[in-house]
């Protein structure tokens, strides 16, 4: 795999392997079957890539591995260059956070000595590891003061799961497991505390190895995403827009869902397409002005920005004639359909549904007009980013018939 | 002579013969404690060895201790060391059972946090394990401390110390005066050293437990 | 005496043994009391008994000193149950819940209590003596555990369940009847067993208040000062109690109610 088709639009993917699972296996005693079978994985430094699958596929038992919580039954884990795979399991935990759906805090300790754990087995002196603990607490906006003396029993679920991340974060590890840690959340709880990861790992810049059985967790919180198929088989190992746009199998597109394409628009932000304009005038320019204006384009109203070029009034020639005289920023229309150049496609589609004119007005920080989006760019761009994650799953099937070289037998 | 008379009169006695029953007890639960809570340490992940340690000091609670004190006389002749035996068996199974409870109780979840950030097998037994099963494990050592009070007063057919002598002069005189007041002032000592050492658990559990778990 | 009671943090959320064991499991205990009752039997056949020995050691005086002890352990038995169930039963019902902590502290406590104080004081203080002495003194000592017994498990019922039974319009009788009862089954068999042993248990003391039983043999034993009686006594009583509990564990396998 080329670095230009395995970094994902907008992370900057360094290309080096930070996790290298080769032929690893799992038969648990008793068992007939392998868990996992023959699998081999790379994981790139500074990204999140996404375990996903039906229960039963082996992506709980994979992560498992890589801190040998599961030990292998065959296969080697490498670490950062580094066999780890027969290495002291104690020390290996240590270099690695680990985030578990249950959280796991220990009841008998304050949300502080929870925090301290692993810099504690680290043995850093005490100064040392109560600093750390108040900058994890704030890292993940937990006031330090508030809660450092709480017990676990004294938080909601969601301050529980934070905690369970700024523990995990402890000894500022390279690499993190994270198995179905918004899992047991409330969904509006779970929406804002993915956001606030995101946010964190912006900063961080953590390898994170993510479990989840739910595909959209996965479109959202992956730069890369293994869809695991069965004990033996990874599905795909791709990013989340070539996985939307180029599955690769009936499995993928399967489950995937319904919606695809929609879900494709949650990944493409206004700022990656080209904006039409609309005709404007400025809130001072006279009727005439605006008549001219509106004669030289197909459209039904214009656009009046005030000076500092920020939108204020859709007003057609209907305005100009029933309110005589007026100022232009007193008639017409005010525009609701405002997005900024970061809001998703999806956004953007779904505000202009309901506007005047379908079109969604797009704004600067600052609130200044940049141009609009219509239906028309939309259709285009999920045609034109269907054409390329085609070109480029067809140029890589001819590079490499037998598959990448991430994804396993 | 009327009893509250009885026991002013007898009072050197009964503080005497107090300090020998809550001693022999005392020292009783201790080994009983460290014995027990090493054998539910040594077992509670090990279906097959569990069982059979259950199912062993089960049988001792099952052995009349009244047999139990006349086979020890063979080997351990009479006194306090007979009696020191027989009450550590009888007070192994609350100790034992409460403790594989009380680990076992364990979320799973936390055992597997504590693994995963690098915590040994050692580690995670004595800080995390233990420390959560410990109010379980406290509450078998209140039980069996009650239950060996009352058996310790049979140590007395052995020679054996504490309020049981009481009991049994009063019994060896049944038919006087005195007797009954014998055998009430017994009783009462081991009601009195009950409450003391009951006091003294719900103390020292509570001076033991994290606020976190309480 | 042997004292196996249960308080309400005893009681483990799941059974420590599997419910019901290997063949093994089942034969390991009979086979054990069976060899030592051989063993016994050998080792004094083969001593040479002086006359107190031979007559304290009669197949009929061994065998008067069981039946006695039986008798003992099946009345105070079936009377400590009579009477604790149904007083389990009541004092779990909504009137009584304040009571429950001072009521569970009180019972916990009373257990320390010497079973022979119990004995004893009737004798020296009634005069009481005798059988009838001995059951009531056996009935007073086994009712408290077996009375905790039967207050927890009413409790450990499932709310959830009895709620259902409730939301069904079943009256509060009805839960008890049809729920909680049934749902106490294992509960109670606990009881049963827990009475049985201790009572068999105690019942060796009864020796001092004139009611026979075993601890006759060991009493012989040791006012005459012969080892070889007071070991047979105490062995034959730690053998009938170990096969009491064995068999009362059968019971509680065999009669529980199955999907418990």
């Amino acid at each position: 795999m080329t670095p230009s088709n395995s970094s994902p639009a907008g992370t900057p993917g360094t290309g080096k392997v930070m996790i290298r699972l080769e032929n690893l296996s799992k038969r648990f005693p008793g068992q007939k079957t392998d868990a996992v079978s023959n699998l081999s994985l790379d994981i790139y430094e500074g990204e999140i890539v996404v375990l996903v699958g039906p229960s039963g596929c082996g992506k709980t038992t994979t992560m498992k591995m890589i801190n040998r919580i599961v030990e292998p039954t065959s296969g080697r884990i490498i670490l950062d260059g580094d066999d780890v795979t027969t290495t002291d399991p104690d020390a290996l935990r240590r270099r690695i956070g680990y985030v578990i759906q249950q959280v796991g805090l220990f009841p008998h300790q304050t949300i502080g000595e929870n925090v301290a754990t692993v810099p504690k087995l680290l043995g850093w002196d005490k100064a040392r590891v109560a600093a750390r603990v108040d900058e994890l607490l704030t890292m993940v906006n937990m006031a330090p003061e508030t809660f450092r003396d709480r017990y676990p029993k004294q938080l909601s679920g969601g301050q529980r799961q934070r905690v369970g991340v700024a523990r995990a974060l402890g000894a500022n590890p390279d690499v993190m497991l994270m198995d179905e840690p918004f899992g047991a959340i409330d969904p509006i709880t779970r929406d804002r505390l993915q956001n606030e990861f995101l946010r964190l790992q912006r900063e961080v810049r953590k390898t994170i190895v993510f479990v989840t059985h739910d595909i959209d967790e996965a479109l959202k919180m992956g730069d890369r995403i293994a869809i695991l198929q069965g004990p033996s088989q990874i599905a795909q190992y791709d990013t989340p827009e070539q996985i939307l746009t180029a599955p690769a199998s009936d499995f993928v597109s399967d489950f995937i869902g319904r919606g695809a394409s929609l879900k494709r628009l949650d990944l493409s932000h206004v700022s990656d397409i080209t904006l039409t304009q609309w005709p404007t005038v400025r809130v001072g320019a006279d009727n005439a002005e605006l008549l001219d204006v509106l004669r030289r384009s197909d459209k039904g109203a214009v656009l009046v920005l005030d000076d500092a070029g920020r939108p204020r009034r859709w007003v057609a020639p209907d305005d100009l004639d029933r309110h005589p005289g007026s100022p232009l920023d007193q008639i017409g229309l005010v525009p609701e359909a405002v997005v900024e150049p970061h809001a998703t496609l999806s956004d953007a589609l779904n505000e202009l549904i309901t506007a005047r004119f379908s079109v969604s007005i797009v704004v600067d920080a600052h609130g200044v007009y940049q141009g609009v989006v219509d239906i028309d760019q939309i259709t285009d761009a999920i045609r034109s980013m269907r054409a390329a994650a085609v070109a480029r799953a067809r140029a890589r099937f001819t590079e490499d018939p037998a598959g990448t070289p991430v994804i396993g037998s | 002579m009327d009893f509250v008379e009885f026991l002013i009169n007898r009072g050197d006695d009964m503080l005497e013969l107090g300090l020998e029953h809550a001693a022999v007890v005392g020292a009783s639960v201790l080994l009983a404690t460290i014995i027990g809570v090493g054998l539910g340490v040594a077992s509670y992940r090990q279906p097959r060895s569990r069982e059979a340690i259950l199912a062993v000091t089960g049988a001792f609670l099952t052995i009349p201790s009244f047999a139990l004190f006349i086979l020890l006389i063979g080997p351990l002749g009479l006194g306090f060391l007979p009696v020191v035996v027989a009450l550590t068996l009888y007070g192994l199974l609350p100790i034992v059972r409460n403790t594989i409870t009380g680990l076992r109780e364990v979320d799973p979840a936390i055992v597997e946090a504590a693994l995963g950030m690098g915590m040994s097998r050692g580690q995670v037994l004595r800080q995390i394990e233990l420390p959560l099963a410990w109010p379980v494990i406290i509450t078998g050592v209140r039980v069996t401390t009650l239950v060996l009070l009352g058996i310790a007063a049979i140590g007395s057919i052995v020679l054996g110390p504490g309020y049981g002598d009481l009991i049994f002069t009063g019994l060896a005189r049944v038919g006087t005066p005195v007797a009954v007041n014998l055998v009430l002032a017994g009783t009462l000592g081991v009601v009195v050293l009950a409450v003391l050492f009951d006091v003294l658990f719900y103390v020292i559990r509570k001076l033991t437990t994290s606020e976190g778990i309480r | 005496m042997s004292t196996l009671v249960l308080t309400p943090e005893r009681l483990a959320p799941e059974p420590l043994h599997a419910p019901r064991r290997s063949l093994a499991g089942y034969l390991a205990m009979p086979a054990i009391l069976a060899l030592v009752c051989l063993g016994l039997y050998l080792y004094v056949t083969a001593q040479q008994l002086d006359s107190i020995e031979s007559r304290a050691l009669t197949a009929t005086a061994l065998g008067t000193a069981v039946w006695q002890h039986l008798q003992l352990t099946a009345v105070s038995t079936v009377i400590t149950l009579a009477i604790a169930v149904p007083l389990g039963v009541l004092l779990t019902r909504p009137f009584a819940r304040r009571l429950r902590p001072y009521l569970l502290t009180l019972l916990t406590l009373a257990q320390a209590v010497p079973t022979i104080a119990v004995l004893v004081l009737l004798a020296v203080a009634f005069l009481f003596l005798g059988f009838q002495a001995a059951v009531v003194g056996l009935v007073l000592y086994a009712i408290i555990p077996v009375l905790l017994n039967t207050m927890v498990g009413l409790e450990q019922v499932d709310e959830s369940v009895l709620e259902a039974g409730r939301g069904m319009g079943m009256s509060a009788f009805g839960v008890l009847r049809h729920l909680e009862l049934p749902l106490s089954v294992p509960i109670i068999l606990a009881g049963v067993r827990t009475a049985l042993v201790i009572n068999v248990g105690t019942a060796t003391l009864t020796t001092y208040i004139n009611a026979g039983g075993l601890g006759d043999v060991i009493v012989a034993g040791l006012s005459t000062n012969r080892v070889l009686v007071q070991v047979v006594g105490a062995v034959l009583t730690a053998v009938l109690a170990l096969l009491i509990d064995y068999l009362a564990g059968l019971a509680e396998d065999f009669l529980r109610p199955t999907g418990l």
